[in-house]
């Protein structure tokens, strides 16, 4: 699996110009206000640092198993560290009472329905994913 | 084991007599917990560093820990963190107990038992699966700092499109056991405060951290000679053998973590007004390469100990009566030796499967002060968190 992290990570680098950060979709569900995330943000929310999307609505990320080959590529792509760089991190943040790490969800579709039933919730799918229309992509920013 | 100050009793009762008033709102205990298996061995020679001698043991550094966090509201958790370990040198214990308040989205206040937060890694040196050293840099990591405090510390965070900035604050006392260079003191301390910003920018960080304390030692084994030096009227060498005034560090840690390599470091400085315990300067620069799950290390660390105030000279006639009073000085004098010590770590790290990973360094420590030391360690580790 870290093989295949790399060569992601690698063709996101090399490619870049022509398929333009697209192999990830950072989802949520529909606002009443329109908003996209950057990179540095989504980082920051999935290494437990929320921020408010609405005055009510706090993000709140959620993430899919190790097993899941999306998820490297999203630690590749977006985080920008390793599976056991990320595990360290998390050890760190949690046995000094800081933050834990987001829950994890077994499938894509499982994750999707979480979005749709809980506002404030993102997650990451591939690109090109048929969404439902109550959930939209904010990031990468158009 | 045992909890070590009265406030962390009564924050212990309150905390969780507070949860059980709640306990229909509160969630269900969530455990947790990390555990290292740590051996080494000096090699080459029969010196002794640290606490490894020529054969491998593992009571130096092995530990266990347990916590428990409870979501008592949305918005407050109560934490509590139990950790064993055979190292005479380090207390068995409570380490954390605190209730975690999150009035905003950005803020964070936690109350009670904490972990200091002096440098990088300060509040997780027994979490061994945190970073990617058998033992953080002794020359930066083994200065007089004490792993918690009774107190409050806050956290305010500000994440924008580019960059996040974290700032928090801490005030709080410590009254416990530390070590420092192979003694052990009994500090108390008061008016512990600090504050550590840290800015991150894609994969650079940089943390500026400033902490202080008024500190006091009452040492039972200069306590007799202070008596006498009292008895025959020399005040400012008294003043010079007190333990007692501020403690002052200042850190700069600056890291850069790319996919499958990174570049970390720190500089610190520790200055105080003791006359017996050395200031001085360290860093260390350490960089690594991830490829698959094994992750290759190197790291050089350097530390110099200076004593900026020298204990005055006696001012008393060398007579039969004043010798024996005259020589326990002078001993304590020349004892305060500067030194400069450096070292090379070179290790590997094995993430073999999630929440495990298996550790090996060798360590090149040479120390130069009125003796010269060279020695190397070898040290195996298994890191487990749960």
């Amino acid at each position: 699996m870290k093989s295949l992290t790399k060569v992601v990570l690698f063709f996101s680098f090399a490619i870049t110009s022509v398929f333009p950060q697209d192999h990830i979709w950072v989802i949520t569900q529909k606002l009443d206000k329109d908003f996209t995330l950057s990179k540095q943000q989504v980082r920051q929310i999935y290494l437990g640092i929320n921020i408010d999307f609405t005055d009510e609505v706090t993000s709140s990320a959620i993430t899919l198993s190790r097993k899941n080959q999306v998820r490297s590529q999203f630690n590749a792509q977006v985080i920008g560290l390793t599976e056991s760089r990320i595990q360290s991190y998390w050890a760190h943040m949690r046995f000094s009472s800081r933050n834990k790490p987001p829950k994890e969800y077994d499938s894509v579709s499982s994750l999707l329905e979480h979005i749709k039933t809980t506002k404030g919730s993102i997650g990451y799918v591939p690109a090109q994913t048929v969404l439902p229309e109550s959930i939209v992509v904010i990031y990468p920013e158009n | 084991m045992t909890i070590k100050t009265n406030l962390s009793q009564y924050l212990a009762v309150y905390a969780f007599s507070f949860i059980l008033c709640f306990k229909v709102t509160a969630q269900q205990p969530e455990f947790s917990g990390f555990s290292r298996l740590v051996t080494g061995a000096t090699i080459g020679d029969n010196t002794k560093y640290e606490a490894h001698h020529d054969d491998f043991t593992f009571n130096a550094d092995s530990l266990i820990g347990l916590q428990v966090d409870i979501d008592i509201f949305s918005n407050l958790t109560a934490t509590a963190q139990l950790l064993d370990t055979l190292n005479k040198h380090k207390n068995s214990g409570l380490e954390w107990l605190c209730l975690n308040y999150t009035p905003t989205t950005s803020t964070n206040i936690k109350l009670g038992q904490l972990r200091t937060s002096f440098f990088t890694y300060s509040d997780v040196l027994d979490v061994g699966y945190a970073y990617h050293w058998i033992k953080p840099p002794e020359e930066v990591y083994a200065s007089f700092y004490f792993s918690h405090f009774d107190g409050v510390s806050i956290q305010h965070n500000i994440v924008s499109k580019l960059f996040t900035i974290k700032v928090s604050g801490f005030y709080g006392k410590f009254k416990d056991k530390v070590s420092f260079n192979q003694l052990i003191f009994e500090p108390n301390v008061k008016n512990f405060t600090g504050l550590a910003l840290t800015t991150e920018f894609n994969a650079l960080h940089l943390r500026a951290a400033y902490s202080q304390g008024n500190v006091s030692i009452h040492d039972e084994d200069l306590a007799p000679l202070i008596t006498s030096i009292q008895q025959v009227n020399q005040p400012i060498s008294v003043n010079a053998l007190l333990l007692d005034g501020k403690m002052q560090y200042y850190q700069i840690g600056l890291s850069y973590d790319a996919f499958d390599y990174f570049i970390k470091s720190e500089w610190i400085n520790l200055k105080h007004n003791f006359h017996l315990l050395s200031e001085g300067e360290s860093f260390y620069i350490s960089g690594g390469y991830q490829y698959e799950d094994y992750t290759l290390h190197l790291t050089f660390a350097d530390r110099n100990d200076e004593y900026n105030k020298y204990l005055p000279i006696l001012t008393l006639p060398e007579t039969p009566y004043f010798i024996p009073l005259i020589q326990g000085y002078n001993a304590i004098r020349t004892s305060l030796t500067e030194g400069e010590q450096n070292s090379w770590t070179l290790g590997i790290r094995w993430d073999f499967k999630p929440g495990l990973a298996l550790k090996s360094e060798i360590k090149r420590i040479d120390y130069r002060s009125n003796i010269q030391i060279n020695t190397s360690v070898v040290a195996f580790a298994l890191e487990w968190v749960f």
